[in-house]
């Protein structure tokens, strides 16, 4: 039911001249349309109630990016934007962006997002710390022969030297990640990992057409890292990385 | 080393006793809350499960909904997510 | 190689993306609308600890020590203490190699999970919650977003 009173869950934009393809249920169930303005159009549903049980909410809203990802370029909303109406979708977004998103639509068209992610082997690494750096091999021997109470220091000053090198290697190993991209992708975009033992997540906007050579560079990385870092190479994804007013076109941007 | 035994080997420092043991359990078991790459992991351990079609139905989905909910509850706290009513 | 490469060509094309590998796109990634109604997120009760995201701190160092400390060098695999720090630091996601982890991962969240310090999150709300001060002066480990390195 086209309420254009009750408040609307916005998914993301597409070009309204693309037929979208658009899944029959969205989020709570509800159905998912179009609300159009001066060549864009925003994926919406209609929200029936005030609330959204989130873990289900995101599954639905992914399947609708999906859907209309597949067969047209979309710019992902955040997870759970909701505008109140359609007269809001129009005056808050579509309107005062509407050259921007018709510009980034234009540079992303036929273009996907793919993921390289590396985590380190928890073991290895702490191997190669303690085999390379003297200080630490030092102190852990000397922690090894002292009763624990007696090497509380010690301790702390073993651990912080060994948090100091992993934060060492992780810049090391982003940059030699970058590096192996080069040439291989129009935009970079470098996130700081958020689990314990991420070395790096990368994400790449390909053009379609070289997403199959892009598989060349990352077994090379896979190589040269060995049994230090296990890669993921997910995709293709919309340019979920891509649609930040910040980033710079061209250069890797640390997000 | 489990935590607990961990904890009681720590030397007590001057000012130590219940409430600092308690503040280091609650950090223990923040980290494990929070810390996403077991979340993640979860996660992807039940993307293989429903594509290689061991498991599936409703607990499945039940125990992806709290992974999930974790996550948010991650950024929630960080403000990272919306958070509020509608209207 | 990488570990765990089952077949020379796993690292060909890009894995189709499962909802684990999209989901932190979704959640942080996107356009953001800045005077979007907020909208309330039901989610299921799970024990809420009112505190920010612990970053590296003097229990992580000496957590580091340890794992170190146990190393057996003179192996070159299988030490003992790695595998219990992973599974202490990441809460049964260490032990996820097998399926048994599905019913680790449950049990963590449905019942009898031990993060669950159900005596703790109702009084320990102290305003000591700021980890950024307790000695974290690990240069990787500051940003917020960061776990313990």
């Amino acid at each position: 039911m086209a309420d254009a009173e009750g408040n609307v869950y916005v998914y993301g934009v597409a070009s309204a001249a693309e037929r979208a393809r658009l899944p029959d249920a969205g989020v709570a169930g509800a159905g998912v349309r179009i609300v159009e303005h001066d060549g864009l159009a925003a994926l919406v549903s209609d929200l029936d109630s005030g609330t959204l049980v989130a873990a289900r909410e995101v599954r639905a809203h992914w399947r609708v990016i999906e859907a209309a990802a597949a067969s047209t370029t979309v710019l992902p909303v955040r997870f759970a934007t909701v505008l109140a109406g359609d007269r809001a979708v129009v005056d808050q977004l579509l309107e005062p962006q509407a050259d921007r998103l018709t510009e980034l639509l234009r540079s992303l068209a036929g273009r996907v997002q793919l993921a390289v992610k590396g985590e380190y082997d928890e073991e290895v690494l702490l191997r190669e710390i303690v085999r390379e750096t003297p200080a630490v091999s030092a102190l852990r021997e000397r922690v090894s022969t002292r009763p624990e109470a007696a090497s509380y220091y010690d301790r702390i000053r073993l651990g912080e030297l060994v948090s100091g090198e992993i934060g060492r290697r992780r810049t090391r190993d982003q940059r030699m990640a970058l590096a192996a991209f080069e040439g291989h992708a129009e935009s970079i975009v470098a996130n700081e990992p958020r689990s314990a033992n991420g070395a790096f997540d990368l994400a790449f906007l390909v053009s379609r057409d070289k997403v199959d050579a892009f598989g060349a560079p990352v077994r090379a990385l896979s190589e040269a890292l060995g049994d230090r870092i296990r890669l993921r190479y997910l995709g293709p994804l919309p340019p979920y990385s891509f649609v930040d007013e910040q980033r710079a076109q061209g250069a890797p941007s640390w997000a | 080393m489990g935590l607990i035994t961990g904890l009681l080997t720590l030397p007590l420092a001057p000012v130590r006793g219940t409430v600092w043991l308690a503040e280091r359990i609650q950090e223990q078991a923040e980290r494990e809350y929070y810390d996403e790459s077991a979340i993640l992991a979860g996660l992807r351990e039940i993307d293989e499960a429903r594509a290689a079609g061991d498991v599936d139905g409703p607990e499945l989905d039940e125990v992806e909904d709290a992974l999930i909910e974790r996550l948010l509850e991650i950024r929630r706290l960080a403000g990272e997510v919306p958070d509020g009513r509608i209207g | 190689m990488a570990v765990g490469t089952p077949s020379s060509g796993y690292l060909e094309r890009p894995k189709p993306s499962g909802l684990a590998d999209v989901i932190e796109v979704i959640l942080d990634k996107g356009l953001v609308i800045d005077a979007y109604v907020r909208v309330s997120l039901i989610g299921i009760e799970i024990l809420t600890i009112d505190a920010r995201i612990v970053i590296a701190s003097v229990d992580t160092y000496l957590r580091f020590a340890e794992a170190v400390g146990r190393l057996n060098l003179a192996e070159a695999d299988d030490s003992q203490g790695l595998p219990e720090l992973m599974e202490s630091m990441t809460s049964g996601g260490a032990k996820s190699k097998t399926s048994g982890a599905l019913e680790a991962v449950k049990e963590k969240i449905t019942g009898g999970d031990d993060d669950d310090d159900d005596g703790d999150d109702d009084e320990k709300k102290t305003p000591s919650r700021s980890r950024r001060s307790s000695g974290s002066s690990s240069g990787s480990s500051s940003s917020r977003r960061r776990k313990s390195s």
